[in-house]
């Protein structure tokens, strides 16, 4: 699994690469991109956090490395997918696609841990919707919402960023089981 | 011996960090001049843009590990901080870097310590940057080697600025190649985001400015504040009812108690926030009225002994 992280490392760091050549010329634009092209730091802080002893501390520009390589691996995985999708003149993207791409992309050790991921969210997913319960119900019912109204394509980057985001929780904690 | 350097790069790094920020939490004139000096900072070119924002990067890096739950609105706040810190004198600014830089990254002490022992201030800038460079350099030229262990390599199209190709995973190759064209479409309509904003919101920005810090930077607590006030009520009448001469003497106490509490906050790495926070308030205070100012007679005969109060706390340091 290390050697697949390279390689993704990798073809992030020839990303960065570019972004760094094309950062000197162009102007700077809205501040308000920044929501829509990164993830929340705080939420990747928390996370880089279960990994670091309790008196460890985390650099800033450590949490905002990890966010642009966070944020990059999600579109470079649901780039794949979409084009995928776009082959077979389909709108939605699903977790299949989403798993079919990391393993078209070389990450073939990831499909088997997410695949049962996968399969128990969408377990958990279906109670909550027969249970409709109070607090969780009407949570999961918020973001089944994106997901059932696929049709556009704003729907299909936030269903995609939304699987990704769980998925790639699952991977994190496979390593810690290990 | 670098242990002992650390320490004495730390203190006035503290020292700067704590005037400043009271400095600029107490009065309004500092506030808009910091508005200025930000629009200043856009102005610059880029690359002392982006030394200042790795600078500014650094520095957070202990603020931030410390102190958790505000980290939304207390970051932004603090860069600005750093950021006028920068602006009045670039050998605080390299000093500021370096003492987070040290508490940051242990493993790199050795790196940061023989460029600043050698260079000066203006020149240390440069070798960093450098470092910086290559450092990356070694990490590209290291990863190919593991990954073409593991899979086939297939180079990609060279860049300008990178001088060797890099091999990436063949299975990746297309994919890396969409995203860049991608990425190029995004700047070319002038969605993609250069430079990161100090904050996100400009109303929670404004809140930050106004809340009370104390030693270090750290927002204070309601507790801390009602005995700042208080003590402030305590200290307000004898100078308004005493004469001058009288008025004089006990400033002159005030001032040798500083001197007390200022060495054994050198001393110790935590010290409390309330009452030294209060005191380097009063002294900033004092010499912000000074700056932008004017008053009476009366009133400029109180301030002298402040002045007098500004020109020791250097001494100490």
């Amino acid at each position: 699994m290390m050697m697949m992280d390279l390689g993704f490392l990798e073809g992030g760091a020839g990303m960065a690469d570019a972004g760094h050549d094309e950062s000197g010329s162009p102007p700077r634009s809205g501040g308000v991109r920044e929501q829509d092209r990164f993830l929340p730091i705080a939420n990747i802080s928390r996370i880089m956090k279960k990994a670091v002893p309790a008196n460890g501390k985390i650099a800033k520009d450590a949490k905002e490395t990890l966010q642009e390589c966070v944020s990059e691996f999600i579109s470079f995985v649901t780039s794949e997918a979409s084009d995928k999708c776009q082959k077979e003149k389909r709108k939605t993207i699903n977790g299949e696609d989403l798993l079919f791409a990391m393993g078209t992309l070389g990450f073939e050790e990831y499909v088997d841990p997410l695949k049962i991921y996968l399969h128990k969210y969408r377990e958990v997913i279906g109670d909550s919707k027969l249970s409709s319960k109070a607090g969780d119900g009407s949570v999961k019912k918020d973001t089944i919402g994106p997901h059932s109204g696929a049709s556009s394509s704003s729907a299909q980057g936030m269903v995609g960023a939304y699987t990704q985001g769980m998925g790639y929780m699952q991977p994190q904690y496979h390593n810690g089981d290990t | 011996m670098i242990m002992l350097l650390q320490e004495m790069e730390n203190h006035p790094v503290q020292c700067m960090a704590k005037t400043n920020y009271d400095f600029l939490a107490r009065n309004n004139y500092p506030m808009k001049q910091l508005v200025q000096r930000n629009s200043d900072g856009d102005s610059s070119p880029t690359k002392s843009g982006e030394s200042h924002q790795e600078a500014s990067a650094v520095s957070d890096s202990s603020l931030n590990g410390q102190h958790t739950s505000p980290q939304s609105v207390f970051v932004p706040s603090d860069i600005n901080n750093n950021d006028s810190c920068g602006e009045r004198d670039h050998g605080t600014k390299s000093v500021l870097s370096l003492g987070n830089t040290e508490a940051a990254f242990p493993p790199s002490k050795f790196d940061y310590n023989q460029p600043f022992a050698c260079v000066s201030y203006p020149y240390g800038t440069d070798p960093y940057y450098g470092g910086v460079l290559t450092g990356y350099t070694s990490h590209a030229f290291v990863h190919p080697q593991i990954t073409g262990a593991a899979n086939s390599r297939m180079p990609l199209p060279v860049d300008p600025s990178v001088e060797e190709p890099i091999f990436v995973n063949a299975k990746q190759y297309n994919a890396i190649l969409r995203r860049r064209q991608t990425r190029a479409k995004l700047e070319a309509q002038n969605k993609a985001v250069k430079g990161r904003k100090p904050y996100l919101h400009e109303s929670r920005h404004h809140h930050a400015m106004k809340r009370a810090r104390g030693s270090g930077g750290r927002f204070l607590t309601k507790k801390e504040l009602l005995e700042q006030q208080q003590q402030q009520q305590q200290q307000k009448p004898p100078p308004a009812s005493a004469q001058s001469p009288t008025g004089r003497a006990r400033t002159s106490g005030g001032a040798v108690v500083l001197g007390k509490n200022l060495c054994p906050e050198n001393s110790t790495s935590c010290s409390p926030s309330t009452p030294t926070g209060s005191e380097i308030s009063s002294i900033s205070f004092g010499g912000g009225m000074l700056a932008h100012q004017e008053h009476i007679s009366f009133a400029s005969a109180d301030r002298h002994p402040t002045m007098n109060q500004n020109h020791r706390v250097p001494v100490m340091r």
